[in-house]
């Protein structure tokens, strides 16, 4: 069971009738309903592990930024609620998608195989380091460019790189891309 | 694990290798030769199906012992050797195009950003194979074909020496690898789909088929040309 679900969606009556399914399936401890995330920052929710859902128009631009501006936690999960046209690289930046016709029982699924993931995702084994230096190569950046940015020498570089591939087991730059995106690493609009 | 080095001659029955080695499956399809052979050992085979005795030798020894014989070999076996290599390139094209099939219906059962970046990983994938097949086409086996016919010229080639083209392979075989490696440890479980065993199968199939192509160029064509630049007599 998740500790919190939230859901964004200027209408309350679909706000009502997602918190209702989830309430009579016992999907999450808690859940809280806003009309926009300016109602987040200001509410008391401060659940750890917790899924977003929200209305594809009320994001601020994309995720990634949403999650920036709004101060969420980079692992949160968010899944997309759509029942009008959206754009389908917006719908793609979300973890998952519900729609507006999907049955209460698929709906539940989806949300529960997202928190299943995040279990998942949580251990990785990458250092705080080595998940800077995986950032900086797989933007693009020669292990010289990467040793600049972050003040290390080239040698400490390559180090940590020999070691993030052992530790994944992943050696080419676009499987690391994949691992990346996977473990919530890195943003799919980061890569492109 | 391979323990035992097996004697490998020119008398030892095929019938016998074959049973425990799909390698040498891929190897007697590479030359054409069909099954239902019986007993017949591997210089029967070479002389019925018109293959060199030597090369088809060689490459069985380094299939089972793991070991290269490349001596074994004379400029005789080279166009053989070639057609091997050749055929090999046809052979994964086919196992691509069929692989691409199962990924694309896998990449229906999923969606959002694992579907971009799964096809982003392997359409780069199949570009780093198709130029590295076509890097050998063009200029690696015309330069090779100059050992053993006397008409063939190259020009404009960008392989002068076989050293230029050593080591060419290991970035598709890391990739391949890495592919694994996402569909067994990364992709999350809640990816159902039965394509996703589908592809590992066909993993399973590609990833020795390729090994065995990138150890008979290592061991024993880069070898024997070498002895061929310097004018050794082989």
């Amino acid at each position: 069971m998740l500790d919190c679900i939230i859901i964004i969606e200027r209408s309350s009556i679909i706000r009502k009738g997602l918190a209702s399914i989830f309430a009579k399936n016992k999907t999450a401890h808690k859940i809280c309903a806003y009309d926009s995330f300016d109602a987040i920052t200001q509410s008391s929710c401060t659940c750890e592990h917790r899924v977003i859902i929200a209305n594809p128009t009320n994001l601020y631009e994309s995720v990634a930024k949403t999650k920036k501006a709004y101060n969420i936690h980079a692992d949160t999960h968010f899944i997309a609620l759509v029942y009008s046209y959206i754009k389908k690289d917006i719908i793609n930046s979300f973890d998952e998608t519900i729609y507006i016709d999907d049955s209460p029982s698929s709906i539940v699924n989806k949300i529960e195989a997202c928190s299943k993931e995040k279990t998942n995702t949580i251990e990785h084994p990458l250092s705080k380091r080595e998940i800077e230096i995986l950032k900086e190569l797989i933007g693009g950046r020669t292990n010289k460019e990467a040793a600049d940015k972050l003040c290390l020498s080239v040698h400490t570089v390559v180090t940590h790189r020999k070691n993030i591939m052992e530790k994944t087991g992943i050696k080419s730059l676009s499987g690391l891309a994949v691992y990346a995106i996977v473990n919530n690493i890195m943003d799919i609009q980061e890569i492109k | 694990m391979k323990v035992m080095i097996l004697n490998i001659d020119y008398d030892t029955k095929m019938a016998d290798l074959i049973i425990n080695n799909q390698q040498i499956l891929y190897m007697l399809d590479r030359f054409n030769i069909p099954l239902g052979f019986k007993d017949a050992t591997i210089e029967e085979l070479a002389t019925t199906n018109n293959v060199d005795k030597d090369a088809l030798l060689a490459i069985t020894q380094l299939i089972i012992n793991e070991e290269s014989h490349a001596e074994i070999c004379t400029r005789n076996s080279l166009k053989d050797l070639l057609r091997f290599l050749d055929n090999s390139h046809q052979s994964f094209r086919d196992k691509i195009a069929s692989l691409k099939l199962i990924i694309d219906k896998f990449s229906e059962d999923i969606s959002g950003k694992y579907e971009i970046i799964l096809k982003s990983f392997y359409n780069e994938y199949i570009e780093d194979i198709k130029k590295h097949f076509l890097f050998e086409e063009e200029n690696v086996f015309p330069y090779i074909k100059t050992f053993f016919c006397d008409e063939c010229q190259v020009e404009n080639s960008c392989v002068k020496n076989i050293s230029d083209f050593e080591g060419n392979h290991s970035d598709t075989e890391l990739k391949l690898k890495d592919l694994k490696n996402i569909l067994i440890k990364y992709l999350p479980a809640s990816i159902k789909s039965r394509y996703r065993n589908k592809i590992l199968y066909c993993l399973y199939d590609l990833e020795p088929d390729m090994n065995l192509h990138a150890e008979v160029e290592n061991k024993i064509v880069i070898p024997l040309v070498k002895h061929l630049e310097k004018g050794e007599s082989c």
